[in-house]
């Protein structure tokens, strides 16, 4: 069973080289055309965003255990 | 023995714990220490920067800073003398601040001409442009000294005035300084370089910043 | 409703500019020339690797190794290999019309559709004989055919940046939205010591809250984009970088003055009057300074090109502007959320005491 798994994870690795060599040129056109800073880019500003989120959410949490606690 | 070994430690322990409380009580004392380190670093490593491969350069200017802060940081600490109080009362805040800045502007030149002088002594080096060297430290002493005066007025309204001097001004400073390097740059090349534009620029920042504190001080005054 | 429209333009500028800004291609462009240095006097195969294009059979597609604005040679066959691969053939004369034994050359491609582009430097070229006025005699002149133009402008194709080049439309719509909510705060600090509301204080620390967010992520997506393309997540030598960071410096220590003073009405004067001071020196930081360098990896500072120049073509302005306003206005946004939960607290603390 065990190797088994370890022919299948061979196959595949062999297979997606095989489909690297053929594609060598796709792949090289997508790392040099560098998307992936753009989607690291509008990741950071989600994040950010999201964290303004929680401090908002934070400030109104405090302000409803004010009003629970007074009446 | 054991048992009093076990008190001991546990009354140590909570005296800890006690300096720790009272040191979180004050919720900036932390983060004061810390942008303290974050902005004396950052102002050291950017002016080395600028300097190039001029380290002493650098060095002058930050011994400068260094020198003024701990000159002006108790500027506006109360002072017990009664005269001196009095004599406040009189005056208005106009008054006070120019009094205030126009003396720390020159002790500042002071302190600067004897550092100067003693950089010189010590490393022996080759100004070329005499003229242009003491001015720089001129226009130095009054930014440093202007600036300075005035955020030690507002730092003395926080009760750790001196780190507050220095985290509030070093940014504030920061482009004076680097002014400052580039133009003392200048007074050492062999060749001359047109360093006017550095000159408008240093001389811009002191006026707005002396327009502004001059209309800002009243208020940062009167209680 | 009907006084909430700033926030819908916000939120459609903003998604205006990820969509388009994520969306619409980038000009077809060349991306390797192979082999990149070659002799006069020989003929040579060049296969050029280009990029965001669909050459077919039967396009008609012309290539030229220009080697001034009057003079070069345009390639004796094309032959496609791949919908982005070209093989072109440049029998290179003895002679060059340069008076430079070797000089780099652009090369420019001009197909149907696709239209025309070039690499500017592309291939280096070397001449054994300098001989200028023979070169120019031989040579024909004016060797440019007409050049094809595309069915559609993109967004510019710029080698190192390529697709990231639409982060134009993220990371600095960050750096617009700090100076602008800076400038919303100065005007409130400026209020509030005119009238002494301290509602108006509250406001100018919110604004300056946000700005200070907006710089954080101003610097970690530049942070990003500098690691794409400069190869370094940070660098001390490009003045942006520290001015920005000393100017968010400057903001920590005006939050820490707000915490070290417990009196509301002496923090909120003490704050204020610190601010004003701080705008100016911010200024001085992030648009003064910045100009006065002789190097700079940022475009419009220290003799690179303007912002505006070439750096910013009328595609990228469509797409440019919206997402500026639209960040802006979603700082300022953010910013009334912020001092109107504040308000609210202070409203029942007050009610509460």
């Amino acid at each position: 069973m065990k190797l088994n798994v370890c022919t299948l994870f061979l196959l595949v690795f062999l297979s997606s080289n095989q489909l690297v060599a053929a594609d060598t040129i796709d792949k090289a056109l997508h790392s040099s055309g560098k998307i992936y800073l753009v989607v690291g880019t509008l990741v950071v500003i989600f994040i950010g965003i999201i964290i303004y989120l929680f401090t908002i959410d934070k400030k109104l949490t405090n302000i409803e255990n004010q009003i629970k606690d007074n009446e | 023995m054991i048992f009093y070994l076990h008190l001991d430690m546990k009354s140590i322990l909570s005296l800890i714990h006690l300096e720790f409380k009272m040191e979180l009580r004050r919720k900036y004392a932390l983060g004061g220490a810390l942008l303290y380190v974050l902005s004396t670093v950052f102002v050291i490593y950017t002016s080395l920067q600028n300097a190039e491969n001029l380290p002493w350069n650098a060095l002058f200017w930050l011994v400068a800073l260094f020198i003024a802060v701990n000159a002006i940081a108790k500027s506006f600490a109360v002072e017990q003398d009664g005269t001196q109080l009095y004599l406040y009362q009189l005056a208005s805040g106009i008054q006070v601040i120019l009094a205030k800045m126009i003396y720390n502007v020159l002790l500042i030149l002071v302190l600067l001409l004897l550092a100067m002088g003693a950089f010189l002594l010590f490393l022996a080096i080759p100004i070329q442009h005499v003229g242009l060297f003491v001015g720089t430290v001129a226009l130095g002493s009054l930014g440093l000294g202007i600036v300075l005066t005035f955020i030690s007025a507002i730092a003395n309204k926080t009760d750790s005035s001196a780190v507050f001097t220095a985290i509030l001004s070093f940014p504030v400073l920061l482009p004076i300084l680097l002014s400052l390097i580039k133009l003392t740059k200048a007074s050492f090349a062999a060749e001359s370089t047109s360093v006017s534009q550095d000159i408008v620029i240093l001389l811009a920042i002191d006026t707005i910043l002396i327009g502004l504190i001059l209309i800002l001080f009243p208020i940062v005054w009167k209680d | 409703m009907k006084q909430n429209w700033w926030k819908f333009l916000a939120v459609a500028l903003v998604l205006y500019s990820v969509v388009v800004g994520l969306l619409r291609p980038l000009n077809p462009g060349i991306l390797k020339v192979n082999p990149i240095s070659i002799e006069a006097g020989k003929s040579y195969d060049m296969t050029i690797a280009t990029y965001n294009t669909d050459f077919q059979s039967g396009d008609d597609i012309q290539s030229y190794l220009k080697i001034n604005d009057t003079f070069g040679i345009q390639s004796q066959q094309v032959e496609i290999l791949a919908p982005n691969e070209l093989k072109v053939t440049f029998d290179i004369p003895t002679k060059l019309p340069s008076i430079l034994q070797r000089d780099a050359y652009s090369i420019i491609l001009s197909a149907d559709r696709v239209g025309t582009f070039i690499r500017p430097r592309a291939v280096s070229i070397v001449q054994n004989e300098i001989d200028i006025s023979g070169a120019i005699a031989a040579w024909p002149q004016n060797s440019f055919g007409d050049f094809k133009k595309a069915a559609k402008a993109n967004f510019p194709f710029r080698a190192i940046l390529y697709e990231s080049l639409r982060n134009l439309f993220y990371h600095v719509p960050m750096w617009f939205g700090m100076t602008f909510l800076l400038m919303g705060s100065l005007v409130c600090s400026v209020l509030y010591l005119a009238n002494k509301n301290t509602r108006m204080d509250t406001r100018a620390a919110a604004m300056i809250q946000i700005a200070v967010l907006y710089g954080i992520l101003g610097c970690a997506t530049g942070a990003i984009w500098a690691r794409g393309t400069w190869g370094t997540w940070w660098t001390f030598e490009e003045i942006k970088l520290n001015v920005s960071a000393a100017t968010l410096l400057l903001y920590f220590a005006y939050f820490l003055l707000r915490a070290a003073i417990d009196d509301e009405v002496l923090r909120a004067k003490i704050s204020s009057v610190y601010s004003i001071i701080g705008f100016v020196a911010a200024v001085f930081l992030l648009f003064v300074l910045p100009r006065m360098v002789e190097s700079s990896l940022h475009p419009g500072n220290g003799g690179n090109p303007g912002f505006g120049g070439e750096d910013l073509d009328n595609t990228l302005r469509t797409v440019f502007y919206p997402a500026v306003i639209g960040w802006t206005v979603l700082g300022f946004w953010m910013a009334q959320l912020t001092f109107r939960a504040k308000f609210l607290q202070d409203y029942f603390l007050e009610k509460y005491d």
